[in-house]
């Protein structure tokens, strides 16, 4: 079996290349592509009935979607110097013009099935996006699960329809909130904007930012914890995925309880 | 005579269509929702829709009812989207006279909300299983965005040609009510030949519709237009008229004076330079080339069966033309 870590650096490369723009580029940065999230969804694929170019083809879709999302995200709330008119123009038209390669590919494989499931994912993390924009958040908790919602959603909904276990849906949100959770930490620490601090700030007056990280911190912990719980139950044949994710949030191996085999 | 009053057939079916618009963009997120009604109860001409559902009228219209309407919501939903967007893009503070979205609730909401309108526009369109909705569908939205970033890319650039304006109110108004037109033809049954007509009717009236668009950005008052006079040429858009008035070297030279080093054109040059543009005949060459694409259009349904579908479409393209607001 190839590497998959190395599929999934080839794919990032497909995806580069698939939404490659001249002028865009002179303008605003390549978009991040999240090399783990592409793991993810080769892994959700891999033992799929289909040819691996069709695989390709999905993978590269649904990561669209979700450079789309993030493109968005990078607009400013209010216009300001942090970002140029043109870059902000175009930030936007990239955004759509990603969206808008997604139900391209999509219709040119004809699944209608899956342009529905994706848009629904969209509508949903939009909906999650606002809320937490908006601040209608009551509690930490919330705000964590509103968190997660919108860094996994587009996942857990594609791993459902393609009929993932639902072990793996799960090992899916804690990994990728782990991660959002890391770069929550990495912008506190930075001085750059965190939904986490600023909740924080605004909840408990007089606060530090080193309650915030403490706060974050626990709650990484925390769901390490989960993910470890979760990866010890998986059988034998996912050792590539337990050992993968393992090393990627730095877990440390868990020979507490005997791996089912 | 108003381009709502000769399509009166319809109203049902548009009501209708109106009614599920407000259905589908019941946000959970009150935020959410109040800017998506709010920029559904801003109005509109509904022109796509109309179109949808005129070109339905060649297939079998009452049998696949459901899945034309679902295009015509689609494809309003669509156009709502990008204009969220548009105004993100434009720093526009007004549209049809009333507060932007990104100017009541900021750039975010205005991000989110136009997301969420193309997502739900999807979710609906995905309730027609015709794959060739989709490819044609999902093509249209790709160059449409194509078309606004070589808008971007041409702004302040006097030395592009007529082919480049073209080419852009091709991709920004023309295809998508091309696709208007095709995609009511095969939802409801028609012969790919006619929607292959009617594609062309769209293609041609959606570009007169554009040119006589901006030869209003000149000619109406602000009052009419909802935004300022002349507000293509403030953000260095070079239309049609301006393209004519450029043979003219006064013009021409002054124009180029304005755009060195200029992001925005101030309001004296721009009372200059509209002064200066109707000294030209700019404007009566703009409608000569708007009323050439209306024939073409009125050329490509010549064959398509006489009913009142037809008639409608043609009385449509001939109201276009005489167009003041």
């Amino acid at each position: 079996m190839r590497n998959l870590s190395m599929e999934s650096t080839e794919l990032k490369f497909l995806i580069e290349n698939k939404i490659r723009h001249s002028y865009v580029e002179k303008y605003i940065n390549k978009p991040f592509i999240d090399q783990e999230k592409i793991f993810i969804l080769h892994y959700f694929y891999q033992d799929l009935q289909m040819s691996a170019t069709k695989k390709q083809q999905y993978i590269t879709t649904i990561m669209l979607v979700q450079i789309a999302l993030d493109t968005h995200e990078l607009i400013p709330s209010k216009d300001t110097d942090e970002m140029t008119e043109t870059e902000k123009q175009l930030s936007v038209l990239a955004g759509d013009y990603y969206s808008g390669l997604y139900y391209y590919l999509l219709s040119e494989l004809e699944d209608i099935d899956m342009i529905q499931i994706l848009a629904t994912a969209i509508k949903q993390i939009n909906e999650y996006k606002m809320k937490l924009y908006n601040e209608n958040i009551q509690s930490i908790d919330e705000l964590f699960t509103t968190i997660q919602q919108i860094e996994s959603l587009l996942f857990t909904q594609v791993a459902r329809f393609i009929k993932v276990e639902d072990t793996i849906i799960s090992i899916t949100k804690e990994w990728l909130m782990i991660n959002r959770l890391y770069q929550e930490k990495e912008n506190i620490q930075n001085q750059q904007f965190s939904y986490i601090d600023h909740f924080v700030q605004e909840q408990i007056s007089d606060t530090d930012k080193l309650t915030t990280i403490h706060i974050v911190d626990e709650e990484i912990h925390s769901r390490k914890q989960k993910l470890d719980e979760l990866l010890v139950h998986l059988p034998y044949h996912f050792i590539v995925l337990k050992n993968t994710i393992r090393d990627k949030v730095k877990l440390a191996y868990n020979t507490s309880v005997a791996e089912e085999g | 005579m108003k381009l709502a009053n000769i399509y009166g057939f319809l109203k049902k079916d548009l009501q209708d269509i109106e009614n599920t618009l407000t259905e589908t963009i019941q946000a959970e997120h009150p935020i959410l929702r109040e800017a998506s009604l709010q920029l559904l109860r801003a109005g509109g001409k509904r022109i796509r829709p109309v179109f949808v559902l005129l070109s339905a009228q060649f297939g079998d219209y009452k049998h696949h009812m459901d899945q034309v309407k679902a295009v015509a919501v689609s494809l309003e939903l669509i156009h709502m989207a990008t204009l969220v967007h548009d105004d993100v893009v434009d720093n526009a503070e007004l549209r049809r006279g009333k507060p932007t979205i990104k100017h009541i609730f900021g750039n975010r909401v205005a991000m989110y909300t136009g997301d969420y309108i193309l997502a739900r526009a999807l979710e609906v369109i995905t309730t027609v299983h015709l794959p060739s909705v989709h490819r044609t569908l999902s093509k249209t939205l790709v160059k449409v965005v194509e078309g606004e970033i070589a808008q971007i890319e041409d702004k302040f650039n006097v030395d592009q040609g007529l082919r480049d304006y073209l080419r852009r109110i091709k991709r920004k108004t023309a295809l998508l009510i091309a696709t208007s037109c095709k995609l009511g033809a095969i939802a409801s049954g028609a012969t790919e030949k006619q929607a292959n007509q009617l594609y062309r009717y769209g293609y041609n009236v959606g570009m007169s519709f554009q040119i006589i668009d901006d030869i209003l950005d000149f000619t109406a008052s602000s009052k009419e237009l909802g935004k300022p006079t002349g507000s293509d040429l403030i953000q260095g858009n070079i239309t049609l008229p301006v393209f004519y008035a450029m043979n003219d070297p006064a013009f021409l030279e002054e124009l180029k004076a304005s755009f060195q080093n200029a992001k925005e054109i101030d309001e004296n040059n721009l009372k200059h330079l509209v002064d200066l543009l109707s000294k030209t005949d700019a404007i009566e060459q703009s409608y000569q080339l708007s009323n050439l694409y209306l024939r073409k259009a009125l050329h490509a349904i010549k064959l398509l069966p006489n009913n009142k579908a037809k008639r409608t479409l043609q009385t449509i393209a001939t109201l276009i033309g005489k167009r003041r607001s």
